[in-house]
């Protein structure tokens, strides 16, 4: 085996496209003729993938990684399946109808030396806790409980707004100001959801509405026909035009995904936002 | 580019060509692939599978044809450098721009939350023997480490093969889930009794 074996930092430095033309060459010859090369290779795209996944990559590689690395879709495939393989390898170590035979350390072992030495302390953080919780249950009770109910029916003193218009972005990229909540009334025709997507765009999109923390997670809601809309000065838009008496006093959330022809269909994002009646101050400004 | 078939006959030479050992030709034939595979998006290409395909029905005609070869490997990589450069006349065929490059670091963080896709991955695990679901995931979980290439050496050593092998393996059963998700991602999972 040649002196390439295991030096990763070379390897690191062609994947990430940084490497001079001569030294690339060396490397795609050796490791053409050599299996071992080659090997050692996918061990270091697997570390990068790996890093990348976990965020340890340094700031500079990290933004090399996506936009040369991530740029390839093949490459792209590759980090989706890896992160994929991932989690639910996490997932299926708790399923022991999958994986009878072997023994996966436990979780309560884990556990178990941590409340050893800090059983006194976690006793009274418990209590705090509770007492804490229970607290806060009896004060807030009132606000808090929104029971889910056709959003005609408890709306029939306040009008509201015709059309609703939320500007929403992934919910892993949400902002704290934005406003996802629409105050649907008895005019209210259309909530229009303004979808923020990356700058890749598909030749069109298909958006799913589903009711957020519900266990069956069955879908509300259901649009094949979406596209995206470019603009000058933000992101590119996919608009959702949803009919407002399909709606209910409730948390929503909807999942986009890009389709283009000959491919699985591609996950964007999700969008959380919530439905409630409107408020006597926004009724008020719709008569 | 025009694509050139690969017969039969051709890819009998060519593994013929590899090794005399058939199941060995077999493992030489998927590294020479994957080689091709990592060369041509390494150096950018949108389609490195297309172009792999390609490079693989090139060699095997040449060696039909009777071309003498003395470095399989070295003349694949000519090979391969040569059908790139033939690459980069044609535009669909170069990787996007940087300056259009999409940052897509969310599209990741969410992939993580697709409960379909967890069925698909189940459903797709459920495809493999009992000894490759128990090495594929055992490999994945080194792939957590540090320092996981030791670790991959324990791995190899435990079941009785050497890294490569492991790792020709695991290339193996990568490209069989591979297939099976691409296939329920875009069909669904198929519904249980």
């Amino acid at each position: 085996m040649s002196d390439f074996s295991y030096n990763s930092e070379l390897f690191t430095n062609y994947l990430l496209g940084r490497l001079p033309e001569p030294d690339c060459e060396r490397l795609e010859e050796n490791y053409f003729c050599d299996n071992e090369v080659f090997l050692a290779l996918l061990d270091a795209k697997d570390q990068l993938i790996s890093d990348y996944l976990n965020e340890k990559l340094q700031p500079e590689d990290r933004k090399r990684f996506e936009q040369h690395f991530l740029t390839s879709p093949g490459r792209k495939q590759e980090v989706e399946f890896a992160a994929s393989f991932r989690h639910s390898s996490l997932k299926t170590r708790r399923e022991p109808t999958l994986f009878a035979s072997k023994t996966w350390p436990s979780q309560p072992l884990r556990t178990s030396g941590v409340w050893q030495t800090h059983k006194p302390l976690i006793c009274v953080g418990v209590v705090i806790l509770l007492f804490v919780s229970g607290f806060m249950a009896i004060w807030l009770r009132p606000n808090s409980l929104v029971l889910p109910q056709p959003v005609e029916q408890s709306t029939t003193a306040l009008p509201g707004l015709a059309t609703i218009s939320l500007s929403l972005r992934p919910t892993s990229l949400r902002s704290s100001k934005r406003n996802t909540t629409a105050e649907v009334g008895s005019e209210t025709k259309t909530v229009e959801l303004y979808l923020e997507v990356s700058k890749e765009i598909f030749p069109s999109y298909q958006g799913s509405l589903y009711i957020r923390d519900n266990e069956k997670e069955e879908e509300v809601l259901s649009s094949d026909s979406l596209h995206a809309t470019k603009s000058e000065s933000g992101p590119p838009m996919v608009i959702w035009k949803l009919q407002a008496d399909k709606l209910q006093v409730q948390d929503y959330r909807a999942r986009l995904n890009g389709i283009s022809q000959g491919s699985a269909p591609i996950h964007i994002g999700y969008y959380d936002f919530e439905v409630r009646p409107p408020s006597q101050e926004n009724s008020s400004q719709s008569k | 580019m025009a694509k050139t078939p690969l017969t039969p006959e051709n890819f009998e030479r060519l593994l013929l060509y590899l090794n005399s050992n058939r199941e060995k030709a077999g493992e030489e034939y998927l590294l020479l692939w994957q080689k091709m595979r990592e060369y041509f998006a390494a150096r950018g290409c949108a389609h490195p599978e297309e172009l792999a395909d390609e490079t693989v029905s090139r060699l095997a005609r040449k060696i039909a044809e009777g071309e003498e070869v003395r470095n399989i490997f070295k003349y694949s990589y000519g090979l391969a450098r040569l059908i790139w450069m033939e690459s980069l006349r044609k535009p669909e065929n170069s990787q996007v721009s940087l300056e259009d490059a999409p940052v897509l670091p969310f599209v990741l963080q969410d992939f993580l939350m697709m409960k379909e896709e967890n069925a698909c991955y189940l459903h797709c695990l459920g495809q493999l023997t009992k000894e490759e679901k128990e090495l594929i995931v055992e490999y994945w979980e080194l792939e957590k480490d540090d320092k996981h290439h030791d670790a991959r050496k324990n791995q190899a050593e435990k079941i009785g093969i050497s890294p490569t092998a492991l790792r020709i393996r695991v290339l193996r059963i990568k490209k069989k889930l591979k297939e099976c998700l691409v296939n329920c991602w875009k069909n669904g999972p198929p519904k249980t009794k």
